[in-house]
């Protein structure tokens, strides 16, 4: 098949490819009458069998297939990771071949690691301060394991608003991910407005009100849930999508782009779960013969990979100012058919539980204090089980908005049902108040003892 | 419309089930002539008669001493069934099945008269037999009312081949030989009204057949086995098709020790109706699987809240006891015996954690001496058997419902507690599961799980109050209306095209 010729004029379209990895601390059965008796939470054995089947059917073959695409096309592919620390954890603990495999795309200099939470958590809604500890655990964690994660953030489930944008741009990062959810594209636009393809592009970058500072890179959700979605979908019009149909689609909305007209070259940021490949959509619908042929139909039509810090520092360099402004009052993320936070919080099982977690960090700091946080000390570790119960999974799997659809939330779930969720998560957290307590109690009492 | 229970002569959930769907036939349009074998004061609403079989015979000239056999004990049990005071009378066809062999009298209505003659059947029936015929299976998948897709119920090839050996066992018993199940599961009650049931049947057949002589109708729709023969009984005589209403089977009665006599007379009769309708996928599921039929040949219908129900003041959750309700029979079944293991796991780190049995049945005696050797007699307290107002006063001061049944069809005491604010635990072998998914579920022999989902409800009032709004939500969904739309489609397909019963009324039956 012969490439078509670009039109003439046109800039180069920037496609940047973002994959997110992770796994949650899945929960075991802990009942009720375990709260005193046993302090072990996890689902070992549970956890380490998802994180292998995923490793090889997903994180191991697709890193070979990205590291031969960029031996094939030379530092033409480019693509960007984030990779919570409860997954690199896991990955240290049940499948550590699978960090050298990461870290070798990482060192040929062409595969950003981005900036995040170390536990995927909600902190960034919930505790600022905690959100600032995660984010720095988090990049200890990819230095030692990895590289140095980059000067560009991604959320939790790119949850985004202006508030978090200011936090962000205080911890001194220049750009963030976020959702061209469709709610925050169209605010502060007049009635008049055509709609967003007219100056609310994905196409855009855009800079945060509040937050000057900070770069928006927006998800293109169409394209991106064409492949992260719709890709094995035998009913979708489209299907089977080829990388030359994709390619093509690309190329359209190159054409009728509205950046070209204001300078600058459009962005298109496809973004998406690294288990996509090979977990989500498995290995014969072809996605991973899909994705080794898309590079270089797109390289051959002109289009350029870029990461994100690539993005950021171009848009940066021609002037914060040239960049509209997007008002985001209250968060947004790329999940659900909302974009909104009603995959974790909302209902009242979701909401208690996160009161419940949230309300136990200063006794568990404070006592993780008084016990030693050093590595491998006892506060160290009642800190890090405590943030494993902060990972939005737990939340997510008290989900009941499309209950009784068979929804993608309980095709992740491990439990039965949300309630049983809430249920296992609730006798943890009783625990977690106990050991707490009981420690107050003791330390109370060896003070009296040394007055 | 054949049935053994209606209120106020009612003992449980297929009283009000057969009270909430004929009311929503006649509001649908049918005339709806509901027969059971006694029933002193005759209702009549608008398309709808409430009779008994036997105060109809006497009103149409018929010597009461024509009925065929002397039955000491009925007076009683009909005073039973009006003051719930005799409830174990009442209860019998749901407890244990007759323990008794059938006496051989009855036997010749069932086998040779009824169930063995199929040249006496009407076309309508012969139309609708087990075996693939027109009308049955030319009902394409489109038609919602057909096979309704109980498929995806939870059975594996490893319960079909359970279904098909248990079914061979049981029918390999000889005849009249009944299964006598062990003796601690035997109420103290068990052989007199066991007795007394199969005569009652047989009663039945006769009036019925005698009705059958002036009374006219389009369709007959008999409610459970107990009125299976009656039903075809009137067939024989009139030739108009009949449905099967399956509120339990056998199977959901007695388990696997169930009476071969009865599973009999539901199999036959499961064969020869023209379509039958199940409470649940749950119980389509055993009446295609242990009774081997035809998925096409049945389909669902839910029940639906009483609409005599009235929505409690239940107290606020934070006001409510520390109370854990069981509310049902207290027979194998229902399981008790798991809610009382279970209890005894809460009683160990709930101090102030009270439990509740309301109910009667032939294990009262054991489940008092399992309350006691678990040590927790203290903390259980046994009602008996308590009347709805009384239930409803103790739902609305508890915490949580707990149903571990063993198999339950339905299970219509679940959407009761969450119309009245009351969070509801259900076994997974239950039916109800399917209308209100939203609802906290166990396998009944999960106790560890199950106490787990007790001390949940006692200590997490965001969760309760979830559980009640959303279960809420799927239960005022529920009408008897769209199952009585459902019947009278499935009626029509079986009246009107072949045009071989009558030509008038075709939605449904009529009487006088």
């Amino acid at each position: 098949m012969s490439a078509r010729k670009r039109r003439g004029g046109a800039m180069a379209t920037d496609l940047c490819f973002y994959f997110q990895v992770h796994q949650p601390w899945r929960l075991r059965q802990y009942r009720f009458r375990e709260v005193g008796r046993s302090e072990s939470y996890f689902d070992e054995e549970l956890n380490a069998t998802i994180l292998r089947k995923v490793a090889n059917k997903c994180y191991l073959p697709m890193n070979n297939l990205l590291l031969d695409l960029i031996q094939e096309h030379g530092s033409a592919f480019k693509a960007a990771f984030s990779i919570t620390g409860t997954v690199l954890q896991q990955m240290e603990e049940y499948a550590p071949e699978v960090i050298p495999s990461f870290k070798r795309l990482f060192e040929t200099g062409q595969v950003e690691l981005l900036s995040e939470t170390s536990h995927h958590s909600l902190a960034a809604l919930h505790s600022p301060e905690e959100f600032r500890e995660q984010i720095a655990i988090h990049r200890q964690l990819c230095t030692r394991l990895l590289v140095p994660p980059s000067r560009v953030f991604r959320n939790t489930e790119l949850i985004s608003s202006s508030g978090i944008a200011r936090q962000v741009q205080e911890l001194g990062f220049e750009g963030m991910l976020m959702e061209s959810a469709d709610h925050i594209m169209r605010r502060g636009q007049g009635s008049s407005s055509p709609g967003p393809a007219s100056n609310r592009s994905p196409l855009f970058k855009y800079r945060m009100k509040g937050a000057g500072e900070v770069v928006a890179l927006l998800r293109n959700y169409r394209l991106s849930d064409d492949i992260a979605f719709r890709f094995s979908d035998r009913d979708w019009a489209q299907w089977p999508l080829t990388s030359e149909k994709f390619a093509q689609w690309i190329r359209f909305i190159d054409a009728e782009n509205p950046v070209a007209a204001q300078g600058g070259n459009p962005f298109v940021g496809l973004f998406m779960d690294y288990e996509t490949f090979g977990e989500h959509q498995w290995e014969d619908t072809g996605i991973f013969d899909f994705m080794r042929a898309l590079p270089g139909k797109l390289l051959k039509r002109g289009f350029q990979f870029v990461t994100p810090t690539e993005a950021v520092s171009s848009a940066r360099q021609a002037g914060m100012a040239q960049l509209h402004e997007l008002d985001a009052p209250e968060p947004f993320s790329w999940a659900d058919s909302e974009r909104d936070l009603s995959a974790w919080q909302g209902n009242g099982i979701q909401d208690s539980s996160l009161r419940a977690v949230h309300a136990l960090e200063k006794a568990v700091k404070e006592e993780a204090e008084a016990l030693g946080r050093a590595p491998g000390e006892k506060g160290a570790q009642l800190l890090e089980t405590w943030r494993r119960l902060t990972t939005s999974d737990h939340f997510y799997y008290m989900c009941t908005k499309y209950f009784n659809d068979g929804d993608v939330h309980k095709y992740f779930s491990p439990y039965e049902s949300p309630y049983d969720a809430h249920i296992l998560f609730m006798n943890v957290i009783a625990d977690m108040e106990r050991r707490v307590k009981h420690l107050h109690e003791r330390s109370d009492e060896s003070e009296r003892a040394t007055a | 419309m054949l049935g053994w229970e209606y209120p106020p002569r009612y003992a449980g959930g297929l009283g009000k089930a057969c009270r909430g769907f004929s009311q929503a036939l006649a509001r649908q349009g049918a005339q709806v002539h509901f027969v059971l074998p006694t029933f002193p004061n005759r209702i009549s609403e608008e398309r709808l008669e409430v009779v008994g079989a036997r105060e109809c015979l006497i009103e149409a000239g018929w010597p009461d001493t024509e009925t065929p056999t002397e039955v000491p004990t009925e007076v009683q049990r009909k005073a039973g069934s009006i003051t719930h005071s005799k409830s174990p009378a009442e209860l019998l066809p749901y407890g244990r099945a007759p323990e008794t062999p059938m006496p051989e009298h009855i036997r010749k209505i069932f086998e040779s008269r009824i169930f063995s003659t199929p040249g006496n059947f009407g076309k309508a029936l012969r139309d609708a037999d087990p075996e693939p015929s027109v009308s049955v299976t030319e009902a394409s998948s489109a038609d919602d009312y057909l096979g309704t897709g109980y498929e995806d119920h939870e059975f594996n090839e490893d319960t079909e081949a359970v279904a098909a050996s248990l079914r061979e066992r049981i029918l390999a018993a000889p005849l009249s030989e009944a299964q006598v199940p062990p003796p601690e599961l035997l109420g103290a009650n068990a052989e007199i009204y066991g007795k007394n049931l199969w005569s009652e049947i047989e009663k039945f057949c006769f009036s019925v057949r005698q009705l059958a002589e002036f009374h006219e109708v389009d369709v007959v729709h008999a409610h459970d086995w107990m009125t299976f023969p009656a039903a075809f009984e009137y067939q024989r005589i009139t030739g108009v098709p009949v449905f099967l209403h399956v509120h339990a089977t056998e199977y959901d009665r007695s388990g696997d020790v169930l009476n071969s006599d009865v599973f009999r007379i539901e199999r036959e009769a499961f064969n020869r109706a023209a379509h039958i309708f199940a409470v649940s996928k749950y119980t389509a599921g055993i009446i295609e699987r242990l009774y081997g039929i035809h998925r096409r040949k049945i389909s669902v219908l839910y029940n639906a809240p009483d609409e005599a129900t009235q929505t409690l003041l239940t107290a606020p959750d934070a006001e409510r006891e520390p109370m854990v309700i069981f509310l049902g029979r207290m027979t194998f079944q229902k399981g008790p015996d798991h809610f009382l293991k279970a209890a005894a796991l809460v009683a160990e780190v709930i101090p102030e954690a009270r439990f509740l049995m309301i109910g009667t049945g032939d294990l009262n005696e054991q489940m008092r001496a399992l309350a006691h050797s678990l040590g927790i007699e203290k903390r259980v307290q046994f009602t008996g058997f308590m009347n709805p107002a009384q239930v409803d006063a103790i739902l609305g001061q508890s915490k949580v419902l707990v149903m571990p049944s063993i198999s339950e069809p339905f299970g219509l005491v679940a959407l009761e507690a969450i119309h009245n604010g009351i969070p509801v635990i259900l076994s997974k072998q239950s039916g109800v599961r399917e209308v209100l998914s939203r609802a906290l579920q166990v396998d009944f022999w999960d106790h560890e799980k199950l106490a787990d989902q007790m001390i949940a409800a006692l200590r997490l009032p965001e969760l309760s109050k979830q559980l009640v709004e959303e279960g809420m939500a799927q239960v005022r969904a529920l009408s008897w209306d769209d199952s009585a739309i459902k019947a009278l489609h499935t009626y029509e397909r079986f009246t009107t095209p072949a045009g071989n019963v009558r030509q008038k009324a075709p939605r449904g039956s009529h009487g006088n």
